[in-house]
């Protein structure tokens, strides 16, 4: 055994000094045969032959005395890397070039691979995170946070959780000195922190008694702010900090890792939740997370959970309504990852799954090109008693090498377009910040390389396994057409991919043109907007909110920068508010409409047409009867063929209960005027069914979902900075305690809503040029290459008196029959795409003629251009040096 | 090459091997010269089978190699019987008697 040991070991370490042993052994076998064959009367020349017939090919006795030492299979792949690495140094322009190419493709998939691994794969930061689990309510189809009964409920009753907790996010304001800044504040129910799997760093979490109502007195600090702002003071914990101007009692601080991916900004301080549970409140609006016991499988718990459903429906039946499925488990990113970024994702993952595919189809053709022009050193191996196996491995050796290069700078390049892209995406997307370069991605990026080589090594292989030494031996590089089926194969396949990539690119660029020519409902031009970014302590009631309004728009009666102003709670193309409503008299008349409190120059200012009755005038208070008004998507669904004028609405109402707030119940609001239709939600979508209340009047819950400060805007007289100047005097001068707010034109928010098309578009434009010049290149390589080939041939064509023109034709025809080809499949990949592609899509159909024709055309301009520099070339050959020069 | 030419039956290469380097150390070309010497020319042993075959022996241990001057005064790759190598060539030549006396005990029976 030993023996063996240190002969494979000597086998491995001292291969070359072996080698030479095993050479010189055979050549002493051989001279001795020879002089034997000699001395028995022999010629020199005919002992010879005999002696090399008797060895039966040298490599193959060498190869089967490696193979007899039981070390070939690692010895010879390190015989066949420095072989590879050899031919390949001689050759550095290939090398350089197969590389790049490769580096490009890889990094793509390395970069898109990374997004999705931290936004989709990845499990969560925490320890045994496959425990941590999200608890959703399922209602009819769609996932939903739960309400605070059914928080307490589930709470109680299920036994399949450890620990199950919930939270809520709030901008807070944190004084430690004097001066105070704003915080990302966390208020948590009493497990949260044993649900993520932490313990503080310092200090202790929270203990309460009660599981949703902790000692408000008390915060849990992050470690960020504990050393940025604390100064790592050690002795901390029981430190006095002021928290929306509350004294509170540091009681910990949390571990320099903690991640909290539910929330877009880091945190910085945790507080104990305070949570009333109340069986009228019906509002979804609780995140849960638990953690599942140890030994109990995901499966167990979800049959736990649903087992409640039903004693939950006999125990609380308003909280649920007959279409809800209850209560069930979901994963992160099913909960907090919008379908369109999971579709998105995945579209671009294709997207340059392609591209590396077109990039690989050029390496492929390189190495064919390549193959053929080594085909005799191929052969002279293949005649010594290399198997073709064995060939193949030392094709393949040069494939791995160079994909692994391009594997390697695919990952230097995919880590910058990573970033690129986390920093360029314009939508929040979770997780997105935690985008890295992790095992996974390497993983990843490891295996795509290798696959990658097997492609196109397989494919250059192949031919050069399959020739015949004698044949190729025999032959001279004459008569060869340079034409084969595989290198057309491999431009078929480019272009098609080319075309689905130009088609997907060509669609979305159509959606973002039409989208932008969209005419939103209101006016653009000159409009200002100020924000307030947080909600300042102290407006908390719609009252409040009016207020400021009134404080604010009072200053503007006459101002000579400001031509109209108005307030609203969300802008439109923003996100909204919703809420139910039933039509008075008609209790089985509901629905769940738009919702938006304005000032009374809301109308104007924006430019919305009121169709009929009146606009809210100055007599419409906090104290007079409720009024609204409606658009004309509301009056359509609701009075088709009725004016709604006078009508009733009942806020909050759902069959005969007010599910928000009992106190709204009463006569209604009345609609008192019909606006045209706007878009509300976004460019894309049809006009909704909005209702305009005033703010004077509007019900405190509604003002407070959203928890944002009112929107001001205001159409400028003059110049816009003097117009900005003035907004942001006129807050100041409202409330000197406001945070500063946020100017911008009231058109960012339109080219904003459009972000998202405008990110995809160009995105898929980038890729698809890519894949454009890379198929491009290769067609230009394999016709150049082509033509070289075939100079003998056109030579004689040319002596023949075939002209110039004859010949740019018959090597362009050579170039765009497989491309037109492949553009034929691609015509036929996008249709059966179409599907996957249809859902980013505005007023363009997935099989869009006029698309289709312009990126074709696109393609096929690229493709002659790029097959009629050879094609020049080959005209321009002078057919006597051509003929002569062999 | 008055007899007709055999095959070697899978595997008795080795152990003719081991026989030959029991008389003495010899390098690769005597192995082979001795082995159709002894044999009358019966067995041929091929450059292709009798350097892997050496390389396996080598390799278990059985023989081991030295570079030594031969009688034309060039370095050869002398091989030479280790004490494994004595004691697998007994244990071999006894269980080749004992199959090759059953096999010759059934062919005369049968």
């Amino acid at each position: 055994m030993l023996s063996d040991l240190m002969y494979r070991l000597r086998a491995i370490f001292r291969r070359e000094a072996m080698e030479r042993e095993l050479a010189q052994e055979l050549q002493f076998h051989y001279d001795r045969e020879v002089a034997k064959l000699v001395d028995a009367g022999m010629s020199e020349t005919e002992a010879q032959r005999r002696a090399r017939l008797a060895t039966g090919g040298l490599e193959q006795v060498k190869e089967e005395c490696r193979d007899a030492r039981g070390v070939s299979t690692f010895e010879s792949t390190l015989r066949d890397v420095q072989y590879a690495a050899r031919q390949l140094r001689k050759n550095p322009g290939f090398a350089s070039v197969v590389v790049i190419t490769l580096a490009l493709g890889l990094g793509a998939n390395t970069a898109v691979f990374s997004v999705l691994n931290a936004v989709l794969l990845r499990p969560l930061p925490y320890p045994d995170a496959e425990r941590l689990v999200n608890v959703a309510w399922d209602g009819s189809g769609y996932l939903q946070e739960l309400s605070s009964v059914k928080f307490q409920y589930w709470h109680d009753h299920a036994r399949s959780f450890d620990a199950m907790a919930t939270w809520r996010s709030s901008l807070d304001q944190v004084g430690i000195t004097e001066e105070r800044s704003n915080v990302r504040a966390l208020s948590v129910s009493r497990d949260f922190l044993n649900v993520l799997g932490y313990t503080p760093a310092l200090g202790r979490g929270f203990v309460a008694a009660g599981h949703v109502s902790g000692d408000p007195s008390v915060a849990i600090v992050s470690h960020a702010m504990w050393r940025t702002r604390l100064g790592s003071a050690a002795d901390m914990v029981g430190h006095t900090i002021r928290l929306n101007d509350e004294p509170v009692t540091v009681v910990g601080v949390l571990p320099e890792f903690f991640e909290f991916p539910y929330q877009d900004e880091p945190v910085d301080v945790i507080v104990p939740l305070r949570m009333t549970v109340d069986p009228n409140d019906v509002a979804e609006n609780w995140p849960t997370i638990a953690r599942l016991r140890e030994g109990v499988t995901r499966e167990q718990a979800q049959a736990d959970i649903v087992s409640l459903t039903a004693s939950f429906r006999a125990a609380y039946p308003n909280q649920m309504s007959e279409q809800d499925r209850g209560m069930t488990l979901a994963t992160f990113s099913e909960l907090h990852v919008d379908d369109g970024v999971r579709r998105a994702l995945w579209t671009l993952m294709s997207a340059v799954t392609f591209v590396l595919l077109i990039a690989c189809a050029n390496v492929a053709n390189l190495f064919l090109a390549r193959a053929t022009a080594r085909r005799r050193e191929i052969a002279v191996h293949a005649a010594l008693g290399a198997t073709r196996a064995r060939i193949v491995r030392l094709v393949l050796t040069e494939s791995v090498l160079v994909a692994l290069a391009g594997g390697a700078l695919g990952l230097l390049l995919g880590r910058w377009m990573a970033s690129a892209l986390v920093a360029l995406t314009p939508t929040a997307v979770p997780r997105m910040a935690s985008v890295d370069i992790d095992w996974r991605v390497m993983l990843f990026t490891f295996a795509a390389s290798l696959g990658t080589s097997l492609l196109f090594g397989g494919t250059a292989a192949w031919p050069a396994a399959r020739a015949r030494p004698s044949e190729v031996l025999k032959a001279t590089a004459r008569g060869s057409s340079g034409r084969s089926p595989m290198r057309d194969g491999l431009l078929v396949a480019q272009s098609a991919l080319a075309m689905v990539l130009l088609v997907g690119a060509g669609l979305l660029v159509t959606t973002l043109i039409s989208l932008t020519k969209v005419d939103p409902g209101f006016d653009v031009e000159d409009l200002v907007v100020v924000r307030l970014p947080t909600k300042p302590p102290g407006y908390d009631t719609s009252q409040d909110l009016w207020e400021l309004e009134r404080r604010v728009l009072q200053q503007f009666e006459g101002s000579p920068a400001i031509a109209s102003i108005a307030a609203a709670s969300s802008l439109p193309l923003e996100r909204g508010i919703n809420t139910p409503m039933t039509i008075a008299g008609r209790p089985d008349v509901w629905g769940t409409v738009e919702w938006r409190a304005v000032s009374p120059g809301y109308f104007q200012t924006l430019g919305i047409t009121l169709l009929a009755g009146r606009s809210f005038d100055d007599t419409d208070g906090a104290g007079g009867p409720r009024v609204a008004i409606v658009n004309e998507a509301f009056a359509r669904r609701y009075f088709p063929g009725d004016s709604p004028i006078r009508q009733r609405i009942e806020v909050g109402r759902v069959k005969g209960e007010f599910i928000r707030d009992p106190s709204l119940a009463g006569p209604g609001v009345e609609i008192v005027g019909i606006v045209q239709d706007i878009r509300e939600i976004s460019l894309r979508s049809e006009p909704r069914r909005t209702m305009y209340v005033l703010q004077a009047q509007a019900p405190t819950y509604l003002s407070n979902v959203s928890g944002t400060m009112p929107v001001f805007v205001a159409q400028a007289r003059a110049a816009r900075a003097d117009a900005e100047r003035a907004l942001s005097q006129a807050l100041r001068g409202a409330d000197p305690a406001l945070p500063t707010p946020h100017v911008f034109p009231l058109d960012e928010v339109v080219a904003r809503s459009l972000a998202r098309e405008r990110f995809g578009a160009t995105l898929l434009s980038v890729l698809a040029a890519l894949a454009l010049v890379l198929t491009a290149l290769g067609l230009h390589g394999v016709l150049a290459y082509t033509v070289q080939q075939r100079r003998r041939e056109i030579g004689i064509r040319m002596a023949l008196g075939a002209g110039g023109r004859q010949v740019t034709r018959l090597v362009m025809a050579q170039g765009i029959a497989p491309v037109l080809v492949g553009l034929l499949l691609g015509v036929l990949g996008s249709i059966g795409l179409s599907r996957s592609i249809a859902g980013f899509l505005w007023g363009v159909t997935p099989t869009d003629p006029a698309t289709f024709a312009t990126v074709a055309a696109i393609l096929l301009g690229v493709a002659m251009a790029a097959s009629w520099i050879p094609a020049r070339d080959a005209a321009n050959l002078d057919p006597v040096k051509t003929l002569s020069c062999e | 090459m008055a007899a007709k030419r055999m095959d070697l039956p899978q595997g008795t290469l080795d152990l003719l091997i081991l026989k030959t380097l029991s008389l003495g150390s010899q390098h690769g070309w005597a192995i082979s010269g001795r082995l159709q010497q002894i044999s009358t020319g019966v067995v041929q042993v091929q450059q292709g089978s009798l350097y892997p075959s050496l390389h396996r022996l080598e390799r278990r241990g059985w023989i081991k190699a030295e570079w030594a001057p031969s009688d034309n005064n060039r370095n050869a790759k002398y091989y030479e019987l280790t004490r494994a190598g004595r004691k697998q060539l007994e244990a071999d030549t006894a269980s080749w008697r004992t199959l090759s006396r059953t096999i010759g005990a059934i062919l005369d029976i049968a």
